[in-house]
């Protein structure tokens, strides 16, 4: 897995030693999409926490409200040493981590020139609406993105249950943002229900060490 | 400690640490998070209000009470609540009242945008606008701190972007404000003319000596960098500005009513070129203008739906590189839609059977507008159906058209049952249905009168809609289970055609709520289907076409309702 775009930044040390040579890091943006009912918010507030917990200020947005159940779903978190907008400007997005084919489609334009997408390999089509045969991974690699495939059902189910899918996503996406990964399962504890932290952290762990990308 | 809150949160915390002991609120995206934050402290009596103008004259008691009181609501909550909020700018508080007013520019969840800050000044009293969490949460203690020294209501008024992003906020502690209830005053608290005449002079001082604090409070504050390009900004858009043109001269207002008249003028004259950003109308702009500076506004910046970062820099004239996108109109649309096994969906598949106009109103159920069921004619705002439907019945002659009422059970309560009442009194012969799922679907499950149980889980006495609807003078009130669909067909058929007035109540909890529910899913003999696509009428998400155009069902998502059995006419589908 190639592109750590802030592996220098990893962790409240280094943090503590940029603030202190006065070096500016510029603010990153990390979106994450997919259909309401598949955890996203939930994964959201994961991301936003371990990256307090490792020194960040960090400002975090979605719309939510008439998007219920099977409607698009997308959060937008921002983090550096100081945080202004909680929206990126269009096409400056660093990483995306979608949950769905047609959703990363939507939104793949939201990120950098070559920038990395971690894509949950699982398509569902619109509620009632026939069968959308497009070729949707074909699209998304000639978006000059770096796509980056993942079978997060997979990971889910050997985790235990199918509803980590979003904590075993975030395991994937936590190689490309190189905070600890003690500050992660710190996020996943204070924020997953206490019975499920078993699961998600097997799910967590399982995201992290993926090499299998499809 | 630090953590990360909502703007809403954040407003919640404000308040818990400002000694707030009474917090009340109508919900309304995106709003509604407020009060159920604030349930959460034990020192703080939050309830939901009936509607948001009860929820503000509940505050004001409060506040006559002693305590300091917040009243939450969305911008359209703020039409109902308008008629004490402008009175309580004439008398004043006692204990410090703020009114939160969470708008929704780009009409995210709502029917209209618009922009409440007119409020402030219709009303004439004192609004801050914070930018993100901590302000939100630092601002509501200044506005309870700004509300007892002036004796006047305070606006905190937020947007969508405010209330639902996350920024890291300081906690701090509470503390204990306690005043002794209010001393009788007939001259401050009786506003007949005698009165108001009085107070009318004192409110035009008050705001006078409030002028004269902005400028120099400190939420008021210039960011002088490169003098070529100034800009005046508040709330949201501040962020927005210093994510764009980081080198500006910014003056950023955090009390944006009323308006601190010199240092606005000496900011425009310190700097070359003054751009005024913000979000919807020319509040700012056509304020400054009066004052006899120059700037650039509304020219440049659009004044419909939300700004963001990119509509700022393409208005500044900012270049930079183009974004790489491509066209996405192929990919197909989520748009929101009944849940499958929803029990609103039986009910809008007859009334468009019937060939009734229907009147709808806000809720999950204005859904029911939308293609394919395209049953709900029109929708205005909270409450309105009832009263629009009988307006119509009373301006038509043709006996075979007829128009039927259709709301919820938490708008009815919010502002449908005055109309019912007129109903009865003015001789109506319409059909009102109350679509009672038991709660506040749309919002995120909130309870209400009908519910039996209160914002802190307690339990209350549940209003009984049949024995309203008969005590108001209806002599027909029918209750139904929407899932039993023949029984649906028939009343609606009879009720709608029958010349006397009937108020109908289709009972059933929404499903996402009933977790107890027994059901037995659906499925497709596929041998039986012939693709006659009556079905997908429906609008059920759980069903689609297969490549061979017949319809199957999706077994993830059917919540196991009786609907798309009872509409196919070949038989074709039956329980799982």
């Amino acid at each position: 897995m190639a592109v750590l775009f802030v592996n220098m930044y990893a962790g409240r040390g280094l943090l503590r030693v940029l603030k202190k040579k006065n070096y500016k890091m510029d603010t990153k943006s990390v979106s994450i999409v997919g259909i309401g009912g598949q955890g996203i918010i939930m994964a959201s507030e994961i991301v936003a926490c371990a990256l307090m917990l490792a020194g960040f200020d960090v400002k975090k947005n979605e719309i939510k409200g008439m998007s219920q159940m099977g409607g698009s779903v997308s959060s937008c978190l921002r983090f550096g040493q100081k945080v202004y907008s909680p929206l990126p400007q269009n096409g400056q997005t660093d990483i995306l981590l979608s949950f769905e084919l047609i959703e990363a489609c939507r939104s793949i334009d939201c990120l950098r020139a070559d920038a990395p997408a971690i894509i949950n390999n699982f398509k569902l089509n619109p509620m009632g609406s026939s069968n959308c045969e497009l070729d949707l991974i074909g699209q998304l690699r000639q978006s000059g993105r770096n796509i980056i495939l993942v079978d997060g059902i997979k990971l889910a189910l050997e985790a235990g249950n199918i509803k980590a899918v979003n904590v075993a996503l975030l395991g994937v996406l936590a190689n490309y943002l190189s905070l600890e990964k003690d500050v992660w399962l710190q996020a996943v504890a204070q924020l997953a229900p206490k019975k499920t932290y078993k699961i998600n952290e097997k799910a967590f762990m399982l995201g992290y060490q993926n090499d299998s990308c499809v | 400690m630090k953590k990360l809150l909502s703007g809403n949160e954040a407003i919640a915390r404000g308040s818990y640490e400002a000694g707030v002991r009474f917090a009340t609120a109508y919900h309304g995206t995106p709003s509604t998070e407020i009060l159920e934050e604030l349930a959460k402290y034990d020192q703080v009596c939050a309830e939901w209000s009936i509607n948001e103008k009860v929820a503000l004259e509940k505050g004001i008691g409060a506040g006559l009470g002693g305590a300091r009181s917040l009243v939450a609501m969305k911008h359209v909550g703020l039409n109902v609540a308008s008629d004490p909020f402008m009175i309580l700018a004439y008398t004043g508080v006692c204990a410090g009242i703020v009114i939160v007013s969470a708008d929704d520019p780009y009409m995210h969840s709502s029917q209209s945008e618009q922009d409440n800050r007119n409020y402030a000044k219709f009303a004439k009293a004192p609004m801050l606008e914070p930018a993100d969490s901590q302000e939100a949460k630092d601002f509501t203690k200044l506005a309870f701190d700004l509300s007892e020294k002036f004796d006047t209501p305070v606006m905190l008024r937020t947007t969508t972007r405010i209330s639902h992003s996350k920024s890291v906020v300081e906690l701090g502690e509470r503390h204990e404000v306690i005043h002794p209830p209010f001393d009788k005053d007939v001259a401050k608290y009786v506003m007949i003319p005698v009165f108001a005449r009085k107070r009318r002079l004192i409110m035009e001082n008050r705001m006078q000596q409030i002028a004269g604090l902005v400028e120099t409070i400190g939420c008021n504050r210039v960011e002088y960098n490169n003098r070529r390009l100034g800009i005046i900004c508040s709330g949201i858009v501040y962020l927005y500005v210093k994510e764009v043109v980081p080198q500006a001269s910014i003056l950023k207002l955090g009390v944006t009513y009323p308006l601190p008249q010199n240092k606005i003028k000496e900011f425009c004259a310190s700097v070359d070129k003054v751009y005024v950003i913000e979000e919807l109308d020319p509040f700012l702009e056509e304020q400054i203008r009066a004052m006899g500076c120059s700037v650039i506004g509304k020219e440049a910046i659009p004044s419909v739906g939300e700004l963001n970062p990119d509509i700022i820099a393409d208005a500044l004239g900012i270049r930079r590189k183009a974004a790489d996108v491509s066209d996405k109109s192929h990919l197909p649309a989520r748009p929101p839609s009944f849940c499958p096994g929803c029990a609103y969906r039986g009910v809008f598949y007859f009334l468009k059977k019937l060939k009734v106009r229907v009147m709808g109103d806000i809720g999950c159920y204005t859904l029911g507008a939308l293609p394919p069921l395209e049953a709900i004619d029109a929708v205005f705002c909270m409450g309105a159906s009832i009263g629009c439907a009988l307006g119509f019945e009373k301006a038509v002659s043709d006996p075979d058209v007829k128009a039927v009422a259709v709301i919820g059970d938490s708008t009815f309560f919010h502002s449908g049952i005055t109309a019912l009442i007129d109903v009865i009194y003015n001789k109506g012969v319409g059909t009102v249905i109350v679509l009672d799922n038991h709660t506040t679907a749309m919002t995120g499950f909130q309870d209400h009168p009908g519910t039996g149980k209160t914002l802190k889980r307690e339990g209350s006495q549940a209003v009984d809609l049949v024995k309203l609807g008969e005590a108001v003078g209806f002599k027909r009130v029918i209750t139904f289970d929407p899932y039993d669909m023949d029984t649906v067909y028939k009343v609606l058929k009879e009720e709608i055609k029958r010349e006397e007035p009937s108020l109908i109540i289709s009972k059933r909890s929404c499903l996402l709520l009933d977790k107890k529910r027994k059901y037995q899913k659906r499925k497709i003999d596929a041998a039986k289907c012939n693709g006659c696509g009556v079905c997908l009428g429906l609008g059920c998400p759980a069903l689609g076409e297969t490549d061979n155009k017949k319809v199957k069902i999706e077994p993830v998502m059917c919540n196991g309702c009786p609907v798309c059995e009872y509409v196919c006419r070949q038989g074709a589908i039956e329980s799982a």
